[in-house]
């Protein structure tokens, strides 16, 4: 059965849609990641153009990060305090984000950003969960105990803070420049951005692990809800219709994910994840290597 | 049903088209398409009668567009957007049908004067653009090429279906990707390479149900339309959650 898509003008397959929002939510289930960075070049391949894909998947993932959150909360693993700088760095991010995402739209070029992003992103993230993933198989023990709490260049930088929760006194600048780098790739390519600030918040940050996921999606929420009221404004490019179905096939894909990686040996699907992830970044640059089968491409504006 | 009540319209206007004795006559079995939230494309019944010999040619033509047609230039390894030419007031849909060859039907001028034929479009390239007369048709070519590809520039031979000397119908088909707005649909009676007669009848392409309501309001209201699509889509997740509240 087909759907048709009002913003973006076009029809699509429910039943793709659906396994679509399905398979990035299992994921996201199964490994603890948010699915951002995978849904925006799924819908890609399917055939959205890049701009409804990058607006549509920043919408759904504000309805998948309230879900996590609410989780996480449960849990007591949220320091608000920290989420809120991390905020407040996000937005501004985030403005510029759609910015550049704009001006590029208007010299043609946005498609092609997109897809050279996502070749960098992708190839990075795909090492490093291979790297990371042959490690742990290889030497099941942690190679060596990182020190509690390490002094670095940012304990030099003003507006020093206390995070409770945390346990931390830092200055406000430095998660306020994380949540700034997530809030822009967030804007520019409709991720959450989770995957870099994830990372960030445990290795800069010195954050307690269990704290990370939580944190990070509760401000994952209002970025994601900013760059969707903006694309909507700047952009005319976010479908409702679009979101809410690939957030429901997401909603059943998360649970089944979740249960069955409570089951499963994580290490050998993470490495098996970044060997997909790898082949996506490698599809992604053929598209843009491979001559074209036309150099040239149209767009219609209807006055 | 709906086939019934059309061959009855039809037969009406076969009769009434003798009375009058009007060379050419024609219409639509809808004047209006509706985008629906299941629309994969539609056709539509044209029929008419034409009370002198001649042939048939059908052009519908779209609202007009602007037309940004990119050329990728090999940069670094990278296929790469570097060029583009920007063309007004091309038909963001094109067809024609016509009973045979449209070189065969009407003469070339007859043809260019009309815009009948993808050949005889009126492209015209947005002034001060620097474009060399090689590459302006080539862009031209790309345009015509694109448009082709999409289904939205189509012309079809032979496909007029007569019944009789006066009764004729034709299917018009239109693709899911059909542009929205007011089309025309130009029925045109030839003979011995000029037109005898034409007729033109009024169509309109919108979207419909709740779609167009989402569309437009999408456009007129973006900010509203931005916050009630977070506001949804949280309320989904807020309520995706509920059911495993106990885990």
């Amino acid at each position: 059965m087909d759907i048709y898509l009002p913003v973006v003008g076009m029809s699509q397959s429910v039943l793709v849609l659906l396994v679509l929002g399905g398979g990035v939510g299992f994921l996201s289930g199964l490994f603890g990641v948010g699915g951002g960075w995978l849904m925006t070049p799924l819908l890609i391949f399917v055939g959205i153009p890049p701009s409804f894909a990058v607006a549509a998947s920043a919408n759904q993932l504000v309805g998948s990060s309230v879900t996590g959150t609410l989780a996480q909360w449960r849990r007591g693993n949220i320091d608000f305090t920290m989420g809120l700088v991390l905020l407040a760095g996000g937005l501004l991010g985030s403005v510029l984000g759609v910015w550049v995402f704009a001006e590029l739209r208007r010299l043609g070029q946005i498609e092609i950003a997109i897809s050279f992003a996502y070749i960098v992103m992708l190839g990075v993230l795909g090492i490093f969960m291979l790297i990371e993933s042959l490690r742990a198989m290889l030497f099941p023990r942690p190679l060596a105990q990182r020190k509690l709490h390490q002094h670095n260049w940012t304990h030099g930088l003003p507006l020093k803070m206390r995070f409770r929760q945390s346990k931390l006194y830092i200055s406000a600048l430095v998660p306020a420049g994380v949540g700034f780098a997530g809030g822009f790739l967030s804007g520019v390519l409709g991720v959450g951005g989770g995957f870099l600030m994830v990372p960030a918040m445990i290795y800069v940050l010195d954050m307690p692990t269990a704290l990370v996921p939580g944190t990070s999606l509760f401000q994952i929420i209002f970025v994601a809800a900013a760059v969707t009221i903006q694309q909507a404004v700047e952009n005319g490019t976010v479908d409702i219709v679009l979101a809410l179905i690939l957030l429901l096939g997401g909603v059943v894909g998360v649970q089944i994910g979740l249960r069955v990686g409570q089951r499963l040996k994580g290490e050998y699907f993470r490495a098996l994840l970044g060997v997909l992830v790898l082949a996506a970044a490698v599809k992604l640059a053929a598209d843009l290597t491979i001559t074209p089968r036309d150099l040239y491409s149209l767009e219609l504006v209807v006055p | 049903m709906r086939l019934g009540a059309l061959l009855l319209v039809v037969l009406a206007f076969a009769a009434s088209g003798a009375r009058c004795a009007e060379s050419l006559k024609a219409d639509l079995s809808d004047h209006v398409v509706s985008i629906t939230t299941g629309f994969t494309g539609t056709s539509l019944l044209l029929f008419g009668t034409r009370q002198e010999k001649g042939d048939i040619v059908i052009v519908v033509r779209g609202p007009p567009s602007r037309a940004v047609v990119r050329r990728r230039h090999h940069v670094l390894g990278f296929w790469i957007n570097t060029e583009r030419a920007v063309f007004e007031g091309v038909p963001s849909f094109y067809a024609t049908i016509s009973s045979r060859r449209l070189d065969d039907v009407a003469a070339p001028r007859v043809l260019a004067v009309n815009r009948i034929g993808i050949d005889n479009l009126h492209l015209a390239l947005r002034p001060f653009q620097n474009l060399d007369q090689a590459r302006e048709a080539a862009y031209r070519a790309a345009l015509v090429r694109r448009q082709e590809r999409s289904g939205r520039f189509v012309a079809e031979t032979g496909e007029i279906a007569f019944i009789g000397d006066h009764l004729f119908r034709a299917t018009i088909a239109f693709p899911s990707n059909v542009p929205v707005g007011a089309y025309s649909v130009e029925v045109f009676l030839m003979r011995d390479g000029a037109i005898v007669a034409s007729e033109t009848v009024p169509l309109s392409v919108t979207e419909a149900g709740v779609d167009s309501n989402v569309s437009q309001f999408a456009q007129s209201e973006a900010l509203a339309y931005g916050l009630i699509a977070v506001a949804a889509t949280a309320m989904a997740g807020w309520l995706a959650s509920l059911p495993f509240r106990s885990r």
